[in-house]
């Protein structure tokens, strides 16, 4: 393979990390905001009633917990930002063998490090899909009961089933990046053999 | 790059900096390493004649040798190889 073909080869998998960044920062943000109007309107009540309903209860501590979710989720996908931008950056001015080389060991020190996070964010997209689905079901249910049959009412619930679906979408991406750059650190290690053998020479 | 790298991914880094004689200051600071884990570094490559020292003025600079040129090479050669030759990840 060329220069050129392995600097294509890094843009376009830089594009494709910021294309799932993209779309794991509008999930997140979804369930930040979801969290944000939950939580601040059952504050509001509480402290306006001076009263706490257990009903109002659930739901604020429920908007907490997307809110803390939501949080910890943006910035995980903040971090996972500077991976794409370690290879965009490289992508665009690498033409020789030693800058080609330089974006790749610095996508792989990024990669070791951001490892962590990227399964911590794996496991926060799994929950929030999770929990998203089961209020879209009680969202629906509820309309059913209380409304009868009401399309409008059951439309309620259609945001909740989105996320629900792009939360459980990312860590399947997530894991393929994932397993691509697991399997190119393993190949480290036996290029690193090859190294010693070249440092003992 | 200062994330966390292997110590062959860091002489990989001097030696490639050091192909026109470089100070000691210079080499810690582009490579974003310590002085003492720098010195240690500096000290196995100069052990292994990946690196002499050159005269210039009054400063002692460092230069990578023919030895860390074949390094140099056979680590580019591996680490693109690992990367053309992997599955390209696309959405």
């Amino acid at each position: 393979m060329t220069t050129t073909n392995t600097a294509q080869k890094l843009r376009r998998e830089s594009n494709s990390l910021l294309g799932l960044s993209i779309i794991n920062l509008v999930s997140s943000a979804m369930v930040l905001a979801f969290g944000a109007s939950t939580l601040i309107p059952g504050i509001l009540t509480m402290v306006q009633t001076q009263t706490v309903l257990l009903s109002e209860l659930v739901f604020a501590i429920l908007g907490l917990f997307a809110f803390i979710v939501g949080v910890r989720w943006i910035v995980a996908t903040a971090e996972v930002l500077e991976i794409h931008e370690q290879l965009k950056e490289g992508s665009e001015k690498a033409l020789d063998e030693d800058s080609l080389t330089s974006v790749i060991v610095g996508a792989m020190a990024s990669y070791r490090e951001k490892r962590g996070t990227i399964k911590a964010m794996l496991l926060i997209s799994r929950i929030a899909g999770i929990c998203f689905l089961i209020l879209g079901i009680y969202t629906t249910i509820n309309a059913l009961i209380t409304g009868g049959v009401s399309l409008w009412m059951i439309a309620g619930a259609i945001p909740n089933f989105a996320i629900a679906a792009a939360a459980f979408i990312i860590p399947h991406f997530f894991s393929k990046y994932q397993q691509i750059w697991d399997n190119r650190l393993k190949q480290t290690e036996k290029a690193e053999a090859l190294l010693e053998k070249q440092l003992e020479a | 790059m200062q994330l966390k790298r292997t110590h062959y991914e860091i002489y990989w880094e001097i030696l490639t900096y050091c192909r026109t004689p470089k100070s000691f200051t210079s080499i810690i600071n582009r490579c974003n390493l310590n002085s003492k884990i720098g010195q240690a570094h500096l000290e196995f490559l100069k052990s292994r004649k990946f690196l002499l020292e050159v005269q210039q003025g009054d400063s002692t600079l460092l230069k990578a040798t023919e030895s860390a040129k074949e390094y140099i090479a056979l680590f580019n050669k591996t680490y693109r190889e690992l990367f053309d030759e992997s599955p390209e990840f696309r959405l």
